[in-house]
């Protein structure tokens, strides 16, 4: 599926990008955060606490056609082929 | 004395006369300093038959014990009795300005009176002398300090001065500190002007006087180490230092909301709007930061041809999308003539109102005196803003009274974004209802500065022992009303006391969002007197309800004056990430009263909550002039 990623301040800084656009075969943000890692190593330490969970501290917001824009709190809920994802 | 100074300077520009008063301890220890002291001395001297426009109105600049410690308490109050409605009004001004006032050995100062012809006042430690200022009348604001500067031979003293709009007296004419600090929105920059003082210049030298040096070190290692940008527990604390506060364009675009083309919603050319933090960080030259400030870059000096601006994200918006324009070289020049003006970037909506009032036919080129208004050309904006300015023509005079003034004459109030005739400051309401609800019980009216930052403390960041008053995770679910009502009761409340120290409200990150025991013990380390958590918040709650009691006297104000333009109550985003949102205010309107203890029919203090918090004054007040019977 593709992702359209946004990455802003310390996630442009890790990424060098302002946004991209992934084709991954992925089922939950927490395989995207995986992906993410893999190919910008330090990514899943600003997200994840180390038990897995979201960090307080730094957002994923999720947008998606036709709903309303949400912060991603649980890393294991589903994203769907043309979905935002922010992070800050 | 420690931590305060005890004195208040009172010049009169009437007669030139300088007196130096003491408010005394219980008014001090009660009202701690900033904006409870300006609140209760407005309130014991400006009362209803004051015109705000004319001579006996004044002006209030208050600091507080904290203010010149290295606390991020750099702030300073700005109050006056508002012309554009005899509300209340106070700003809130950082920069370097209050720190030095302070360090001259004041409180803060008053302006009484009216000067015949204009003036500066150059305050120098003890001695205040007063000068002609006819050379700079008419002068922009970079032009006059630098003048200033010269003039008193001094290359680092600190300025407050107002531009032609202040002069003009327009109601959006606001007070710039040091070159980049704007203050008092609701007139402040009219009042000042109508006393005919350009610019007050200081020069301090002496000491802050703290009571336990040793237990005020000990706070301020708590402070900075709960501020660590690595561990702070927020979600903006480290972002804000990076990118400053052009983050927030970026966040109001995705979470659907920002305002364009007077607020109508268009999401189509929301994303087409490429400004943000990314724009703003690619144009640094370096981080700006006011007196005593931990953050590294909050706001920042951008470079704009071969000189530098310092431009928030209300201009992003307020001069960039709100008109249609996306060129950020475009938006730049426009901040930059506002600011040499001293007008207030949020008359934004003034400017927006009259480009979709002329769409929509409502007024024609015989008002506008020939200029055609559409979107998204920035010379268009210049010429308007020149009218407003300069009181040029009916139209120029309407618009320089606010968008109350040009409804009156031409209709459009369901597109007019004010609330209180204080145009709204575009941080969106619709896509979070909290601040939907805050903008319309605001006192000063369309304010955002009063529940800033916009969201409830992030749930483990809460200390065990802070019990909040609200259910933490549904208060920050924006789309609900549910515990809005709490939430904003409390944000006012705690935003009160940190604008009374005076600190940064960007300070209450982390921890020190919730938990107001480390300013409690960094006020009893300065000062000498004990604060606890819960005293401070029976402060701040006392503080709203003696602002919203002025104005029930001095303006009437009832529930009447709690809404906001229908477009944010009736008209919903047809798209983006806050679809189909619109403001559902009656329900938490009446939460609000009920959370506050006010009669829910009026929206004004009860005589029991009065009672409770220690303001039998104003039940005196109110019974004398038969509020509870009206
Ligand atoms: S956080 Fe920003 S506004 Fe606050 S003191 Fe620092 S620089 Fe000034």
């Amino acid at each position: 599926m593709k992702i359209q990623m946004v990455y802003l301040v310390h996630f442009h800084d890790l990424t060098g990008k302002d946004e991209e656009e992934l084709d991954v075969d992925i089922v939950n943000v927490n395989e995207l955060i995986d992906h993410l890692e893999d190919k910008y190593p330090g990514m899943g330490k600003l997200l994840r606490k180390e038990d897995g969970s979201a960090k307080p501290n730094n957002i994923a917001i999720l947008n998606r056609k036709g709903e309303r824009a949400h912060f991603v709190k649980d890393f294991s809920i589903k994203l769907n082929d043309g979905d935002h994802v922010t992070l800050i | 004395m420690f931590g305060w100074s005890g004195c208040i300077l009172r010049i009169n520009t009437s007669d030139g006369t300088v007196k130096r008063t003491d408010v005394g301890d219980d008014l001090r220890r009660e009202y701690i300093g900033g904006r409870g002291l300006a609140t209760k001395l407005l309130y014991d001297e400006v009362g209803p038959d004051v015109d705000p426009k004319g001579p006996d109105n004044k002006l209030y600049m208050t600091l507080g014990p904290l203010t010149g410690t290295p606390l991020s308490a750099c702030r300073m109050t700005v109050t006056t009795k508002t012309p554009r409605n005899g509300f209340l009004h106070d700003g809130n001004m950082g920069g370097f300005f209050p720190a030095e006032l302070r360090f001259a050995g004041y409180d803060g100062l008053v302006l009484e009176g009216s000067s015949e012809k204009p003036i500066y006042i150059f305050i120098d430690d003890d001695k205040v002398s007063f000068h002609d200022a006819s050379h700079l009348w008419g002068l922009s604001v970079t032009d006059t300090h630098i003048k200033l500067r010269e003039e008193l031979g001094d290359p680092s003293i600190r300025t407050i001065i107002i531009g032609p709009a202040g002069e003009n007296e327009v109601n959006a004419a606001v007070i710039i500190g040091d070159l980049y600090h704007a203050s008092g929105r609701g007139a402040a920059g009219r009042v000042m002007g109508s006393k005919k003082v350009k610019a007050i210049a200081v020069r301090g030298t002496k000491e802050i006087p703290i009571f336990d040096p040793d237990g005020f070190m000990e706070v301020y290692n708590d402070f900075w180490k709960e501020l660590s940008p690595d561990d702070c527990i927020d979600i903006y604390h480290r972002p804000w230092g990076v990118a400053g506060d052009s983050l927030a364009t970026d966040y109001i675009k995705t979470v659907g909301g920002l305002a364009v083309k007077n607020d109508q919603g268009f999401d189509e050319e929301v994303s087409s709007f490429n400004i943000g933090s990314a724009t703003i960080r690619k144009l640094l030259v370096r981080p700006m930061s006011c007196f005593s400030c931990g953050l590294p870059s909050c706001s920042q000096l951008i470079a704009h041809g071969n000189t530098v601006l310092k431009m928030h994200t209300g201009s992003i918006i307020g001069l960039g999308s709100n008109f249609g324009i996306t060129d950020i070289n475009e938006i730049m020049e426009l901040h930059k003539i506002w600011t040499e003006l001293g007008l207030d970037v949020s008359v934004s909506p003034t400017i927006s109102w009259a480009i979709e009032a002329y769409q929509k036919g409502l007024i024609t080129k015989d008002d506008t005196e020939g200029i055609e208004l559409k979107w998204g050309d920035s010379n268009i904006i210049k010429k308007l803003v020149h009218k407003l300015v300069y009181k040029e023509g009916q139209f120029g005079e309407l618009m320089a009274e606010g968008l109350k003034a040009l409804t009156e004459k031409y209709g459009g109030h369901d597109f007019a974004l004010h609330v209180k005739g204080l145009d709204i400051t575009l941080v969106p309401s619709r896509s979070m209802y909290g601040m939907g609800l805050a903008y319309a019980v605001n006192d000063q009216g369309a304010d955002h500065c009063r529940i800033y930052p916009p969201y409830p403390p992030n749930i483990d960041a809460v200390p065990q022992h802070i019990e909040l008053p609200f259910d933490v995770e549904k208060a920050a679910i924006r789309d609900i009303p549910d515990e809005k009502a709490k939430l904003i009761k409390w944000s006012f409340d705690s935003r009160a006391i940190l604008n009374c120290l005076t600190t940064c409200v960007f300070l209450s990150r982390g921890k020190l969002f919730s938990d107001f025991s480390y300013f409690g013990r960094a006020l009893t380390a300065a000062t000498g007197v004990q604060y606890t958590h819960d005293q401070l918040m029976k402060i701040g709650e006392k503080i709203c309800n003696l602002e919203r009691s002025y104005n029930v006297l001095n303006g009437n104000a009832s529930r009447k004056d709690d809404t906001l333009p229908k477009r944010y109550l009736n008209e919903p985003f047809k798209a983006g990430g806050s679809i189909g949102m619109v403001v559902p205010l009656d329900r938490m309107l009446d939460d609000y009263y009920k959370e506050r203890n006010w009669d829910l029919a009026s929206g004004r203090p009860t005589q029991q909550k009065l009672s409770e918090l220690g303001l039998d004054f104003v039940v005196e007040d109110f019974k004398n002039k038969g509020v509870w019977s009206q």
